[in-house]
C-alpha cells in the first residue's frame, strides 16, 4: 500500500495527464461484504423474529404438546361391605396381559450367551414365561406363535405376575392397566351384591341400584415430562383429583349370610326343592341381617352359573297358611274375635256355595282361636274371617306391606299380587282367609310378619345401612317407614298364639332349644309347567317370643309333592335361628313359650 | 527496485540536512506529584466476577436440586406404587383367609366343631342359663356335615397364584 501511494506520488509529479491506475476499490468491497453480512443477519432475525415473536405461539404449542401428557387418575369404586365392616366387594388392580406374536421370535438375539446357547426366539421366551403364568411350556408356545398383532395372553393377572412378565422383556408383550371388581368371599350375600360387567358397568343387585354412591368420578393430571418420563420440575402441571365412589355399607352380617346359605342350600338338596330362601330380619330396625337363596351364583363369574337373579323379592307365590296370621289379626284388632273365642270346625264346610276343606281330614273338633290356628285349620279360619268385611281383610292386607313393594333397595323387586276386593269372586272372597289368592315375595312376608315382633309397627326393610364416611362413621341414607297396622295388644295376643303354636319340647319341628319359638308355617300349590302342581313350604317365625327381635323366613319353592312348611322349612329354621341368636348375641330369657288352650 | 531506487534517489531530504532551527529555552523540568489514580480495578471486577459465578453456582445448584427431586418424585413414585399393589395384595390374602368358607375349613382342620347348644351367664344374677355339654371328638364331626359344597369358595381363588420369580421384579 505504501509503496503503490509512492508510485502514485511520483506518477503525479511526472506524468500528471496520464488516466489513473486501476487500483482496488476497498470501500466498496467493504459495503458489499457488510451487505450480504447484513443480508443474512437480516435473514436470520427475520426468522428468528417469526419462530420467536410472530409464530411463537404455535411453535412452542407445538413443543409443549410433545412433551405433555395426561394421564386419567381412575377413581375407585367405593367397597360394599357387611354391617361390621367386613370387605363382601372391593375394585383391586389387574392387569390384562397381551402379546404380538410377529415380535416374540426376536427374544434374546442380541444376547450374545444366549444366542451361543441357542436359547433365542419362541421356544425360549415360552420356556421362561410359562413358570410365570403358571402355564406348561406348550401352550405358553402355542400362545406366542402366529402372525397375530395383538392377542390376549390372559386377563386379570396379579400385579406381582405381570411385574415378572414384563421383567421378562420378552419383545411384544405388554399389559394394560384395569379394575377388577373382587367379592372374596365368593357367592356369600352374591345375590344382594350383584356384579359388574367386564367394563365396570354395573348389571345386578346392590351394584346396581346403589351405583350413584359407589362410582367415583374420574380425575386427571396433566404435566410435561422429560425424555425419562421424569416431570419437568417448572413447567406447568395441573391435577384434577379423582374421586373414589363412597363405601357402602349393608345390613347383611356376613356370616350369618353364609351360614344362612349353607342350611338352605342343604334343605334344598334334601327335599329336592327347585329353589330356597332365607330372610333374616331385624323386626325393630327393618334391617335385613340375612337375605340367603339357594341356588345362588358367585359374582366373580356369574357367566358360570344359571340363576342370577334375587328371586327372594322377585319372586312370588301364595303365601298359604302364613297367610292365616292377618286374618286373625285383624279380627283381633277389630275386635270381632277375642283369644277365648270358640269354633266348631268340621273337615269341609260350605261357605255361600264354596267347599273349604282342611288340608287333612279330621272329625269335628272344637277348637279355640289358638286351636285353630296351631291345628292351621282353614275351616276355621274362615269362620273367623266372616266377621269382617272384605274391604277391612284387604286394607289389612294391604298395611301389612302386601301388593306394594318393600323398597328394600335391590333392583327388580315385585309387588305381588293383592286383587281389589271386588274382585274376590267365588273362591277367592274365602281363600284370601288362608293365604291364597293372593301373592307375595318371601320378603314382604318376613317383612309383614316382623311386625307381630316390633309391637304392632312395620319397619320398611331395608338392606343398606349408610354410606361411610371419612371419618368411618356411617352416613344413614335416611330413615326406614315405619307404619303401625296393629295396637301393641294385638300384637302382643298373634305373638302369643305363634308361641303356642310351636311346643318347645325340644323335638318339635321349628324349636330352638332354650329358647320360646313363636312361628308359623304354610304351604301352597303353585300350578307349574305342563299342567303339574308344585308346592311352595315356608316357615316364618321368632325367638324368643316374649322378647323378639329377630325374625327369620324359611321359604321352598318348587317341591313335587306336598311336604308342609313345619317338616320341610321347620328345621332350617331352627338351625338358622339357633345360629342366630348367637351369633347376635341374644341370650335366652329363660320365660318358657306360652301354652294356650286350644280346645273346648 | 524501481521503488528502492526511488527512495535512494530521494537524496532532497530536507528534514536532515536542514540546519536545526534555533533552539527554544527548554522548558524546567519540575517534580510533580503522582496524579490520584482511581485505586485498583481488581476488587469491583473480583467482586461482579464473584456475584456472576455465585449467581449461575446457585442457579446450577437449584436446577440440579430440581432434577434431582423430579427423578426422586419418579423414583418415589414408582416404590408407592409398588408398595401399594403390595398392599393390596396382602388385603387380598386376608381377605381370602378370612372368609367363612376359609375359617371354617380351618377350623375343622383343627378338630373344631360348631357349637350347638350354647349356655350363658347372666351377669347381674351369676345364673347359668342353658347347658352345655362337651362334644364327643370325632362323632361330632362326622355329625355336622361340611357344607363346603353348598357354599363353595369364591371362584377368583382358583387360579394358580404361584410364580416362580424372585419377588424383586420390578419394570
Amino acid at each position: 500500500m505504501a509503496t503503490s501511494r509512492r508510485t502514485d506520488r511520483r506518477t503525479r509529479t511526472s506524468r500528471p495527464r496520464l488516466p489513473a491506475a486501476q487500483v482496488g476499490t476497498p470501500a466498496v468491497r467493504h459495503r458489499l461484504v457488510l451487505s450480504m453480512i447484513m443480508v443474512a443477519v437480516l435473514a436470520l432475525s427475520g426468522r428468528l423474529l417469526w419462530v420467536q415473536g410472530l409464530d411463537a405461539s404455535a411453535r412452542a404449542q407445538e413443543a409443549i404438546d410433545a412433551r405433555t401428557t395426561t394421564r386419567t387418575i381412575p377413581a375407585l369404586r367405593g367397597d360394599i361391605t357387611d354391617r361390621d365392616g367386613t370387605v363382601l366387594a372391593s375394585s383391586v388392580e389387574r392387569f390384562d396381559l397381551w402379546v404380538n406374536q410377529r415380535q416374540v421370535s426376536t427374544y434374546q438375539q442380541d444376547d450374545k450367551e444366549a444366542v451361543a446357547a441357542g436359547d433365542t426366539g419362541v421356544k425360549a421366551a415360552a420356556a421362561d414365561l410359562a413358570p410365570v403364568l403358571g402355564w406348561t411350556v406348550e401352550d405358553t408356545e402355542k400362545a406366542l406363535t402366529g402372525d397375530k398383532g395383538f392377542k390376549y395372553l390372559q386377563k386379570n393377572v396379579e400385579p406381582a405376575v405381570r411385574n415378572a412378565v414384563i421383567a421378562l422383556k420378552i419383545p411384544g408383550l405388554g399389559a394394560d392397566r384395569v379394575a377388577d371388581r373382587l367379592y372374596p368371599a365368593g357367592s356369600v350375600g352374591g345375590n344382594v351384591l350383584g356384579f359388574v360387567g367386564a367394563d365396570g358397568a354395573p348389571l345386578a343387585g346392590a351394584e346396581l341400584s346403589y351405583d350413584d354412591m359407589l362410582a367415583g368420578t374420574n380425575g386427571k393430571t396433566t404435566y410435561e415430562r422429560g425424555a425419562g418420563g421424569q416431570i419437568i420440575p417448572t413447567a406447568t402441571q395441573s391435577t384434577t383429583a379423582a374421586v373414589d365412589g363412597s363405601d357402602l355399607v349393608l345390613t347383611l352380617d356376613r356370616d350369618l349370610q353364609w351360614k344362612a346359605q349353607e342350611i338352605i342350600a342343604s334343605t334344598v338338596d334334601q327335599w329336592g326343592a327347585t329353589a330356597g330362601s332365607i330372610v333374616i330380619l331385624d323386626a325393630h330396625t327393618g334391617e335385613v341381617l340375612t337375605l340367603a337363596e339357594a341356588p345362588t351364583y358367585d359374582p366373580n363369574s356369574p357367566e358360570s352359573d344359571s340363576y342370577l337373579g334375587n328371586r327372594t323379592v322377585s319372586d312370588v307365590y301364595e303365601p298359604g297358611s302364613t297367610g292365616k296370621l292377618f286374618t286373625l289379626a285383624a279380627a283381633l284388632e277389630e275386635g270381632t274375635v277375642d283369644m277365648d273365642s270358640q269354633y266348631t270346625v268340621p273337615y269341609t264346610m260350605s261357605f255361600n256355595g264354596e267347599r273349604i276343606k282342611d288340608s287333612h281330614s279330621h272329625p269335628t273338633q272344637k277348637l279355640t282361636l289358638a286351636g285353630v290356628l296351631k291345628n292351621s285349620s282353614n275351616v276355621g279360619t274362615v269362620q273367623i274371617s266372616e266377621t269382617l268385611s272384605d274391604q277391612t281383610r284387604y286394607d289389612y292386607l294391604k298395611a301389612f306391606g302386601l301388593g306394594e313393594t318393600t323398597g328394600v333397595g335391590l333392583p327388580g323387586e315385585s309387588k305381588g299380587i293383592v286383587h281389589d276386593p271386588s274382585k274376590w269372586t267365588g273362591r277367592t272372597k274365602y281363600t284370601t282367609a288362608f293365604g291364597q289368592g293372593y301373592a307375595v315375595t318371601a320378603l314382604q312376608m318376613v317383612s309383614a310378619i316382623s311386625t307381630f315382633a316390633n309391637d304392632g309397627v312395620r319397619v320398611q326393610p331395608q338392606i343398606v345401612k349408610g354410606v361411610k364416611e371419612e371419618d368411618g362413621s356411617v352416613r344413614s341414607l335416611g330413615e326406614p317407614t315405619q307404619t303401625r297396622v296393629v295396637s301393641s295388644e294385638t300384637s302382643q295376643k298373634v305373638l302369643e298364639l305363634m308361641d303356642n303354636n310351636v311346643v318347645d319340647d325340644g323335638k318339635t319341628n321349628g324349636d330352638v332349644p332354650g329358647y320360646a319359638v313363636a312361628a308359623k308355617s304354610g304351604t301352597a300349590q303353585v300350578p307349574g309347567e305342563n299342567g303339574g302342581i308344585t308346592y311352595t313350604a315356608s316357615f316364618i317365625g321368632t325367638a324368643p317370643a316374649d322378647d323378639p327381635d329377630i325374625v327369620i323366613g324359611v321359604t321352598l319353592f318348587g317341591l313335587n309333592s306336598f311336604i308342609s312348611g313345619t317338616t320341610a322349612a321347620a328345621p332350617a329354621f331352627s338351625q338358622i335361628m339357633a345360629y342366630t341368636l348367637q351369633n347376635q348375641g341374644i341370650a335366652p330369657t329363660g320365660k318358657p313359650g306360652r301354652e294356650l288352650e286350644n280346645e273346648w | 527496485m524501481a521503488s528502492t531506487t526511488a527512495v535512494r534517489a530521494a537524496a532532497v531530504r530536507p528534514a536532515r540536512t536542514a540546519p536545526r532551527p534555533a533552539a527554544a529555552p527548554r522548558p524546567r523540568l519540575t517534580i510533580l506529584s503522582r496524579p490520584r489514580t482511581a485505586g485498583s480495578p481488581l476488587p469491583f471486577t473480583a467482586l461482579c466476577t464473584l456475584i456472576v459465578v455465585a449467581t449461575l453456582a446457585t442457579l446450577l445448584y437449584l436446577n440440579i436440586q430440581m432434577s434431582d427431586t423430579s427423578y426422586e418424585i419418579t423414583r418415589l413414585q414408582s416404590q408407592s406404587q409398588s408398595l401399594t399393589q403390595e398392599k393390596q395384595a396382602l388385603a387380598e390374602t386376608n381377605e381370602r383367609l378370612g372368609t367363612p368358607q376359609e375359617l371354617e375349613r380351618q377350623a375343622r382342620e383343627l378338630g373344631m366343631v360348631p357349637v350347638s347348644e350354647p349356655a350363658y351367664i347372666d351377669l347381674s344374677t351369676g345364673k347359668v342359663l342353658g347347658e352345655s355339654t362337651p362334644t364327643a371328638g370325632d362323632a361330632a364331626v362326622a355329625d355336622t356335615p361340611s357344607a363346603s359344597s353348598a357354599v363353595p369358595p369364591a371362584e377368583i381363588y382358583d387360579q394358580p397364584s404361584s410364580y416362580h420369580g424372585m419377588g424383586n421384579e420390578g419394570d
